[in-house]
């Protein structure tokens, strides 16, 4: 059997139009950190005014998506009605994660001192950016490469092992 | 390309174990981005995730893993449901002993409702099953466990993973399956 492996990746142009868009509320609003990802976790952009490495970023996606996943489930538990958003206080932090349709999230993380009404006004805002980005957003194979199974087989076993 | 692996199981069934003796092996092989990630009780028992993230180049193609584990628990239950998002691959971690015969069969029917919810089934999706604690003096054997635990026909490896044996392996497997699964052109797995 032979295999197409293709990473695809978003198209410059959203890329770009995404990054401004978090970069403009981070400034406009005076958080501190802004993460977008799907609702599986996957970063798509984020900015922060505190050092922040790329896998930390997908690791905090991972726990934003699981948060608002599991408070979805809540909801459906007690009937309540989807949340839009949600917010919780921590001693000199708040998180806010707002659900961006269809399927993406945004999460922001502010400090206790910055007016919180001002975040969510211009949360608002962003988020009506970025749906309008994400509607049209395109996704574009990066790269790409013809193998077999066998071929493939042997690459893992080179590369990672564990197969004998 | 960014994939999500997930490790479910019963409670106690060695998912964690897994996934910790892999970050172990795999951060000696310079294959991990940071550090492992564990939200657990009071009791070190998983709460809500452990995740750690794998990179692989593999042909060119940057391969971006993220491994996660599912709490066990049943009272956790929305919290699976939670991680289990847009998984692409799954590894089935059966604990061997005969004791847990039943609860390992609950575990994979539960799992199996929760990708239906997700509009995914279970049959169709890639998976290596890891029969697990091999060392056990009442383990089942192989032939039985196949029969309940593999409707997949697929992978399966056996694993003490407390002494890190069948660990790689099943990781190795569960990146073939879903890279075949994504890619393959007549879709066969």
């Amino acid at each position: 059997m032979e295999l197409d492996i293709v990473q695809y990746d978003l198209d410059e142009a959203t890329k770009n139009r995404l990054e401004n868009v978090i970069k403009n509320f981070l400034s406009k609003s005076g958080s501190m950190l802004a993460v977008l990802c799907d609702d599986a976790g996957r970063v798509l952009s984020y900015d922060s005014r505190v050092p922040l490495e790329e896998y930390k970023s997908e690791f905090i996606t991972s726990i934003v998506s699981g948060i608002f996943g599991a408070s979805l489930e809540m909801c459906k538990l007690l009937e309540l009605e989807e949340l839009e958003l949600i917010q919780f206080e921590g001693r000199t932090l708040d998180v806010i994660i707002k659900h961006i349709k269809p399927r993406f999230l945004l999460g922001v993380l502010v400090k206790r001192t910055t007016s919180i009404g001002s975040v969510r006004l211009f949360l608002k805002e962003a988020s009506l950016e970025l749906e309008e980005i994400l509607k049209e957003m395109k996704i574009i194979p990066k790269k790409t490469t013809k193998i077999d199974v066998e071929t493939l087989e042997e690459k893992l076993r080179e590369i990672i092992g564990g197969i004998e | 390309m960014k994939l999500k692996i997930v490790y479910f199981g019963s409670s106690l069934a060695g998912k964690s174990t897994n996934i910790k003796h892999l970050y172990s092996i795999l951060k000696e092989k310079n294959m991990v981005k940071g550090e492992l990630v564990t939200v657990e009780t009071e009791e070190n028992r998983t709460l809500f995730v452990e995740m750690f993230i794998s990179s692989i180049n593999l042909f060119g193609i940057d391969l971006e893993i993220k491994l996660l584990t599912t709490p066990g628990q049943f009272r956790l239950h929305p919290l699976r449901k939670a991680i289990m998002k847009g998984v692409d691959g799954l590894v089935f971690v059966v604990d061997s002993s005969a004791e847990r015969e039943r609860i390992n069969f609950l575990v994979m029917r539960e799992t199996a409702a929760v990708l239906k919810e997700m509009g995914e089934d279970l049959l169709n999706f890639p998976v290596v099953v890891q029969y697990n604690k091999r060392d056990l003096p009442d383990a089942m054997d192989i032939d039985t466990m196949e029969m309940m635990y593999n409707p997949w026909g697929t992978d399966y490896v056996e694993a003490v993973a407390i002494e890190g044996k069948g660990v790689l392996e099943t990781f190795t497997k569960i990146v073939k399956n879903v890279l075949i699964s994504k890619n393959a052109k007549d879709r066969v797995i």
